[in-house]
């Protein structure tokens, strides 16, 4: 049964919560006043399955919290950044700062956590591209020099 | 899992997905190659200009400190207004998706602010290695938030409308994806143009 099938049937299901004694009691859901319109219909469906997408994602609370760190490790890389201390190892450290910001934004507030393997796997991608592009374009630059003309206002 | 925005716009895919999210995604994934690209080439010609003004001389890191911060904090409000709307909380949904687009503005003042000042200073688009390099990578930046704050106000007006109901929160999903886009890329600008640039 995919997880889709799964939600649905969560919200077909009523009430039933297990009293003491191995009794169920009943909680009756709100009625909505007249008779139900196609389109009120899907709206309720649309809404089920928002509120289905709902449990997957993080709440307000978690995103309050992530948006604390971002702003705590901001904070830190500009301190690190006018501490002498950190002069020797300065690159790396704000470097590996950065990414940790970068995977917290993308993981929680782009949902790549919770969301498909599909999306997860088209981003790396580009990611990956990206990244392959800019160490080529780095490595050829360290070996063959500025490039001719290079530098010239 | 399948995902479905407005009722009638429900549709079978073969992936399961709603093809909208996917589409975004791939622009997504397409973008970081045109960002990479950019950021590639302004480190290969770091520390070529053969004139000033250099990095070290101009940045200003407490003040792109500030508008990292108001940033940030722009990804926050975006994911609070998706979150309203899946609940069909409309009035809290206008509320911080305007503030998205209010923190996105300020951001863009703190860039054109920016720009003048190093304009006045001395370093245009022609100066030297580092102020092409510079002015492309930030500038091209800059139109992402730009495009970015009008789809923002669009989908504000758009809630005092049938057009946009809480039903359609794939809509400000794929928005938001958008916007958080924009933040990262600016993570890594901060740091790699910023912070290590004038290091």
């Amino acid at each position: 049964m995919s997880q889709s099938d799964k939600n649905q049937q969560r919200r077909e299901e009523p009430r039933v919560q297990n009293q003491p004694g191995g009794e169920q009691s009943w909680t009756p859901q709100p009625r909505t006043q007249g008779e139900p319109t196609s389109e009120s219909i899907g709206t309720i469906q649309a809404s089920a399955q928002v509120v289905a997408l709902e449990r997957q994602h993080p709440g307000p609370a978690t995103y309050v919290r992530i948006a604390v760190v971002l702003a705590v490790i901001t904070a830190v890389e500009v301190l690190v950044y006018y501490a002498d201390a950190f002069r020797p190892f300065l690159v790396p450290t704000l470097l590996l700062l950065s990414a940790l910001k970068f995977s917290l934004v993308v993981a929680f507030y782009m949902h790549l956590r919770f969301d498909s393997k599909v999306f997860r796997t088209l981003f790396a991608f580009g990611l990956v591209v990206a990244a392959t592009i800019l160490v080529a374009l780095l490595l050829i630059n360290s070996y063959h020099g500025p490039v001719p003309g290079a530098g010239v206002a | 899992m399948r995902q479905v925005d407005a009722p009638g716009a429900a549709h079978q895919t073969t992936t399961g997905l709603d093809s909208r999210k996917l589409l975004m995604w791939a622009f997504l994934a397409s973008e970081c190659m045109f960002f990479g690209t950019l950021i590639s080439t302004y480190l290969v010609y770091r520390g070529r200009s053969v004139s000033g003004p250099t990095p070290h001389e101009i940045l200003n890191i407490p003040l792109t400190s500030i508008s990292t911060f108001v940033l940030l904090m722009s990804s926050l409000m975006m994911v609070l207004a998706l979150a309203a709307i899946q609940r069909g909380d409309m009035g809290k949904f206008r509320l911080f998706i305007g503030l998205t687009a209010l923190l996105g503005l300020t951001f863009l003042g703190f860039q054109v602010y920016e720009f003048t000042t190093f304009s006045q200073e001395g370093l245009t688009l022609q100066t030297n290695l580092f102020g092409s390099t510079f002015y492309t990578l930030t500038g091209f930046h800059g139109a992402h938030v730009t495009v970015g704050v009008i789809w923002l106000l669009s989908l504000l007006g758009f809630s005092y409308t049938e057009r946009m109901r809480p039903e359609h929160s794939l809509r400000v999903e794929i928005a938001g994806l958008y916007w958080h886009f924009v933040d990262i890329v600016w993570i890594v600008i901060f740091t790699v143009v910023y912070l290590v640039g004038s290091y």
